[in-house]
Formats: C-alpha cells, structure tokens, sequence
C-alpha cells in the first residue's frame, strides 16, 4: 500500500493506492498526471527514509509520494 | 477600528488582504477583478468603516482597472460600481492556520529531517540544511539566512507558489524538499539582500562564487 500527500491548506491531503489493485493504481495515476500538469513536484521516499528521490513518473511500488509546490521569489 | 491590509499582489489573481481589528480579525480575504453586483456589494460592505491603508486603495485602483484591454472596454461601458473587484474566498488561507493543520504538516515536516535537524526544530524552530553552494537555515518566512563557501552571509526570500494557502510547516516541507534535490534553481528564483540588512530584496539569481 501505498500513499500520495499533496500538501494543501489543511497539511496535506492523502490519497493511497495499492500496486495490487488496478483500480486505485489508475486513480492515481491520473491525480498524479494532473499535478505534474500543473507543475508540482513529487519527491518519493520509503517508509522511514527521511530523503526524498525527485520522480517524474508515477511509481506504483514507492511507499510514499509527496507533491509540493514550484518556488518563487517571495 | 477594523482595518484592511494588503498582503501580496497576486498576479492575474487579484489581492490578498488581512482584516486587523474588529469581529473578523485575522481573516485572508482575496479580492479579485469582479464586475457582478453581489459581490460589489460584498467588497463595499467590506470597505464599509474599514482603516484601508494608501497601498490597499492604489492596490484596489489597478485591480479594478484591470490589466487586460477586454477588462478596460468593459469597465469603461459599465456602470461604476461593476469595476469594484469582488471577494473570493478565505477559506483555505485561515484553515492553512489552523492548529490542526499545522500538526499534520508539523508530522510530516519531522519526518523528513535528520536528528541534528530535528533537535534544532524543537529547540527553536530552525534547522539547518546543508547544500553545495554553503548553508541555508529554513526557519524564518521571508528572510532565509544563507552563509555561502565563501562566508558570504545573505538574506534569501523564496516561497512555495500561493504558499500563504499552506501551513508554514508545509513550507517549510517544500522548500526542504526542493532545496535538497534541485539547489540550483533554488538559488535562481530566490530574492536576496546583504543579511542584516532591511532593505529590499533584490531579484534572483542569488550570485554564487
């Protein structure tokens, strides 16, 4: 099982998926697509790693996926 | 006395504001390019008895003339109260403040830093991390403490897009993750300035030696 976390105004919001069930794979897969179209980044990490590995691809087997924002000059 | 302030401008989206004072105190609002009567009459009950500061009306005066040519056309032929920019929503940016939502970032955040990390966080809410170009302390909104190889120190201002939508621990979050993986264009798109100092910031990119 695992576990997509796009940070949002209430933390984050968690959306899993299990490489065993297609149906949930393909959910997402396509939240996944949708936030890369919008230029977000996902970072994907095992459980208990505290690094992150920049992915551009969606990843059935990572544990964790966690999608931020692109960066600008504040 | 309630008073408006204005947060940011926020390109092609209108303006972030904060109510100070009175029974909305600490609310987001963001005003954007309206034009229907509802919320012209939001925005006016709004303004009604309200402190708004000169940058807020200037601010409020661009908005309503709007950028675009169709906009002016529109706002010339329309009576004056459609050119008033409309409320669109607090939600998100209150909730984003909430104690219960910084705690789920707060979780988050604390899994991704090391032990040295960790232990400075708790101690003052500031952690270091450590990365090619020298050492950037992740900690302080808008003012980034940055001490290059060469022992240079700078001010850097760098933000996740619509951050003020997220918890500061998500910031944080985000700018540890993208700091870690792509410095390099961290230190493109950040603002900078001689650390210290109170002037503004400069635009990036930061110069590296």
């Amino acid at each position: 099982m695992g576990v997509m976390r796009v940070l949002d105004h209430t933390g984050d919001t968690a959306v899993m998926f299990d490489a065993r069930d297609e149906s949930t794979l393909d959910a997402a897969r396509e939240l996944f697509d949708q936030l890369a179209a919008e230029g977000k980044l996902a970072f994907a990490r095992g459980l208990g790693e505290r690094e992150g590995v920049r992915i551009q691809e969606f990843d059935p087997h990572a544990e964790e996926i966690i999608w931020v924002r692109p960066l600008q000059g504040g | 006395m309630t008073s408006l302030g204005l947060l940011e401008e926020l390109p092609g989206r209108g303006l972030l504001v904060e109510v100070v004072g009175g029974r909305r105190d600490g609310e987001l609002l963001v005003l954007v390019d309206g034009g229907r009567g509802r919320h012209c009459r939001q925005v006016r009950e709004l303004l009604e008895g309200c402190e708004v500061d000169r940058e807020l009306l200037d601010a409020l005066s661009r908005l309503a003339a709007g950028p675009p040519a169709e906009v002016r056309r529109a706002s010339r032929r329309a009576a004056p109260e459609q050119t008033w920019p409309s409320v669109f929503t607090t939600e998100e940016a209150s909730i984003a403040r909430s104690d219960s939502s910084r705690a789920v970032a707060a979780r988050l955040l604390e899994s991704l830093l090391d032990e040295c990390q960790l232990a400075s966080w708790r101690r003052g809410r500031r952690f270091e991390v450590k990365v090619p170009q020298g050492v950037v302390q992740l900690g302080e909104l808008y003012n980034l403490w940055f001490r290059a190889n060469n022992g240079t120190e700078l001010s850097l201002c760098v933000v996740p897009r619509e951050h003020r939508t997220l918890p500061v621990e998500d910031i944080w979050t985000n700018l540890l993750l993208t700091l870690r993986a792509d410095p390099n264009q961290f230190f493109r798109v950040a603002n900078y300035r001689p650390y210290g100092s109170s002037g503004a910031h400069g635009p990036g990119p930061v110069p590296l030696v």
